[in-house]
């Protein structure tokens, strides 16, 4: 009879992700009752305390969001204060932003997979012992994770809070130099950026947490699969706007959660580098392209273990892209001063742009004294949240169904949650699913 | 070197503890990864590092406590008071936890209550919040390490200085005393922007600066009334920057700092 007493799976702090969360399971023999993902992290209220401030001193504020996606953050703000002060950046301005947010892209997929994720599938608790038994992984982290960082370093000034990228452009502009030595390293680490894909393509995808689901992400401007757009679309066949996120993306406030859920025309939605790989695959080129076509069985759209792939392609892509942007900018780099701008009247500005973890959206609105009167900040985590504590109601109730353990589920839980590589300071968050 | 990893000198290493309240996580990401990262993780025990390590515990005894992150609910309240507890050294690390972070920017404007209705309106969430607050306000700080983040080469000084058996001393000096040896030209005398580098502590080399870009205090107010009273300092007022607007751009990190209107007061004359 002990199959009827309601029991529970309680993990206080979920260790190797950005942030304090916790998993709260309860069943009833296989029947589970309730999926939580309790998130501990107390609120930061960016939107309230940026307004009645200059809006200058506001986008120095917002990559203080997250440290993980500093640049991510710091990059859209940028954009949606541009957006609001109706000026344009220059040409070179946007490749260089782009080749600081592949920076970001790049450190910050490499901390996922090889410290945070890689060491539940090798069967270690930290990198650190990892390294131990693996000398090359551990070596090839650190070079993956030191070249995104040092993009955004040569770039932004540091890579955690980046002052350099500034509304209009840069204080200081990277010498063609800088650009040279950059893509040198990086044509260096191509066959490195796979290293993660090799390791992973070991371990297929647990069968028992698939489950339908819907992906939006941003349709890349131009031909090259990135990270700028302005058309959101959806695995459904929609599309929307970015400008019109506010309508489409749904905020509701529940009651035990300092982040608001978000809802896609009344649906859970996911955001992230497998929804970009679902959408956009064919947009990839070259090496990343092939290695989509050879390991399509592992990038199952319906799977969030595939997360862990999609970043290992993106990883390879990135590299690459990143590469190209950097050559061309050590030949074609001129001398060029910020874009100014006039206050004028009232307006909002909008940007959305595909972070590492997925779609990342900012609404500025700012006075004519260039005072900031609103803003509205929606993280990816906060949309993909309500999906993932579905995937671990149907993983717990898969595995109970087959007598697993209590123990092998917590840890197999711990793993689903890392896959989507969580932001939590982004979102703080607790939820009911029932 | 790096020693072996064998039970005998797992009793002798410090132990450390990194912990995280609520914050960006970007302390302990410098921390996780600054350049000699392995070998930090072979001279010191490390008994909890949640962000990097599954092999973590709150509730054991540590000899150093790195705590990042403001106190900014009750479960963080619960959490610093028993870090301090179980450890005997306690390090403030970055501006959260030395001055609030910028999640206290609204400090004195705003009231909790306040900033909650622009974010969430009516809807209410039955999770207890609480005013962002320095960790210093709830329990004894017994170093602080500042910066958002912190330099990777303090860091290092920090870990190091414990690692012998000594301790960390506190820069009194402002943001200006490196740039001058760093040989930038003056933004705030040359093209008139409002960089905070007189007031603001150094050890970033003016990083900011170097870029072209104004300091914007990150590393909070000077300690010990140390600031360049006599030279930059007195030239917001030459400029036409007022003390309410450098006032509140040094709120953005360091608004629970209480040397702050004291300091403001003598770069801008109050006291004549």
């Amino acid at each position: 009879m002990t199959d009827k007493i309601v029991q529970s799976i309680d993990i206080d702090h979920v260790a190797r992700i950005e942030g304090k969360a916790g998993i709260e399971v309860h069943f009833d023999g296989a029947d589970v009752k309730i999926a939580h993902v309790n998130i501990f992290e107390g609120p930061r209220f960016f939107e309230a305390i940026t307004v009645g401030r200059p809006v200058e001193e506001a986008v120095a504020v917002f990559p203080r969001v997250c440290s993980f996606c500093a640049a991510a953050h710091k990059i859209t703000a940028v954009l949606a204060a541009e957006n609001a002060l109706r000026i344009e950046p220059t040409e070179q301005t946007t490749k260089i932003r782009e080749l600081c947010y592949l920076g970001d892209h790049i450190e910050s997929h490499a901390l996922h997979l090889f410290f945070l994720a890689l060491p539940d599938f090798l069967g270690f608790p930290d990198a650190f012992s990892m390294g131990k038994v693996h000398k090359d992984l551990i070596k090839t982290a650190i070079a993956l994770k030191d070249i995104g960082a040092d993009i955004q370093t040569v770039i932004g000034s540091r890579y955690i809070h980046q002052e350099n990228v500034l509304i209009g452009g840069f204080g200081r502009l990277p010498s063609r130099r800088n650009m040279e030595g950059l893509a040198t390293r990086l044509k260096g680490l191509f066959n490195m950026a796979e290293d993660a894909l090799e390791v992973l393509v070991s371990f297929p995808n647990w069968s028992e947490v698939e489950g339908e689901r819907l992906h939006l992400a941003l349709r890349p401007v131009g031909e090259e699969y990135g990270v700028f757009g302005d058309t959101v679309e959806a695995t459904d066949g929609t599309k929307f706007k970015t400008h019109a996120y506010r309508m489409r993306i749904q905020e509701l406030v529940i009651p035990h959660s300092f982040a608001k859920h978000s809802r896609y025309q009344d649906r859970t939605f996911v955001t992230g580098a497998l929804s970009r790989v679902t959408l956009f695959g064919d947009l990839l080129s070259g090496r990343s392209k092939e290695l989509v076509e050879m390991y399509s069985d592992f990038l199952d759209p319906n799977n969030p273990l595939a997360n862990n792939f999609a970043q290992a392609v993106e990883l390879v892509h990135w590299i690459r892209r990143a590469h190209t942007i950097a050559f061309d900018l050590a030949k074609s780099m001129r001398d060029e001063s910020r874009v100014e701008y006039k206050l004028g009247k009232e307006q909002s500005g909008v940007a959305v742009t595909e972070a590492p973890r997925g779609m990342l959206a900012y609404t500025i609105r700012v006075d004519s004294k260039g005072v900031i009167t609103k803003s509205d900040i929606i993280t990816p985590t906060a949309m993909f949240l309500p999906v993932m504590e579905e995937d671990l109601k149907r993983l717990t109730a898969a595995l109970l169904n087959v007598g697993t353990e209590k123990e092998e589920i917590a840890q197999k839980l711990q793993t689903v949650v890392r896959s989507y590589d969580p932001c939590v300071s982004c979102s703080v968050h607790i939820t009911d699913v029932e | 070197m790096i020693k072996e990893d064998t039970r005998a000198d797992v009793r002798e290493r410090p132990r450390i503890g990194v912990y995280a309240l609520t914050s960006c996580y970007g302390c302990q990401l410098m921390m996780a990864t600054v350049s000699d990262i392995l070998e930090v993780a072979n001279v010191f025990d490390i008994r909890c590092f949640y962000m990097v390590s599954s092999a973590s515990t709150m509730d054991e005894e540590v000899d150093i406590a790195f705590v990042e992150g403001s106190v900014s609910t009750e479960k963080d309240l619960k959490e610093i008071l028993e870090i301090r507890k179980n450890c005997k050294t306690l390090v403030a690390m970055g501006a959260c936890a030395v001055h609030g972070g910028v999640q206290s920017w609204a400090e004195g404007n705003l009231s909790y209550d306040e900033i909650y209705e622009e974010v969430y309106g009516d809807d209410k969430i039955d999770m207890p919040g609480l005013q962002a607050a320095p960790i210093s306000q709830y329990v004894h700080v017994d170093y602080s390490l500042p910066g958002c983040p912190p330099e990777e080469d303090e860091i290092m000084y920090f870990l190091t200085t414990f690692l012998v058996g000594s301790f960390p001393e506190q820069k009194d000096y402002p943001v200006c005393a490196e740039c001058r040896t760093t040989g930038n030209p003056c933004i705030l005398i040359e093209s008139n922007v409002p960089c905070l580098g007189s007031v603001t502590t150094a050890g970033c080399g003016a990083r900011c600066i170097t870029f072209n870009v104004p300091c914007i205090g990150c590393r909070g107010p000077v300690p010990h009334n140390t600031a360049w009273f006599d030279a930059l300092a007195t030239v917001f007022k030459k400029r036409g920057f007022t003390e309410e607007f450098v006032r509140a751009r040094l709120k953005i990190f360091a608004a629970h700092n209480k040397n702050l209107d004291k300091m403001l007061k003598k770069a801008f004359g109050g006291d004549k």
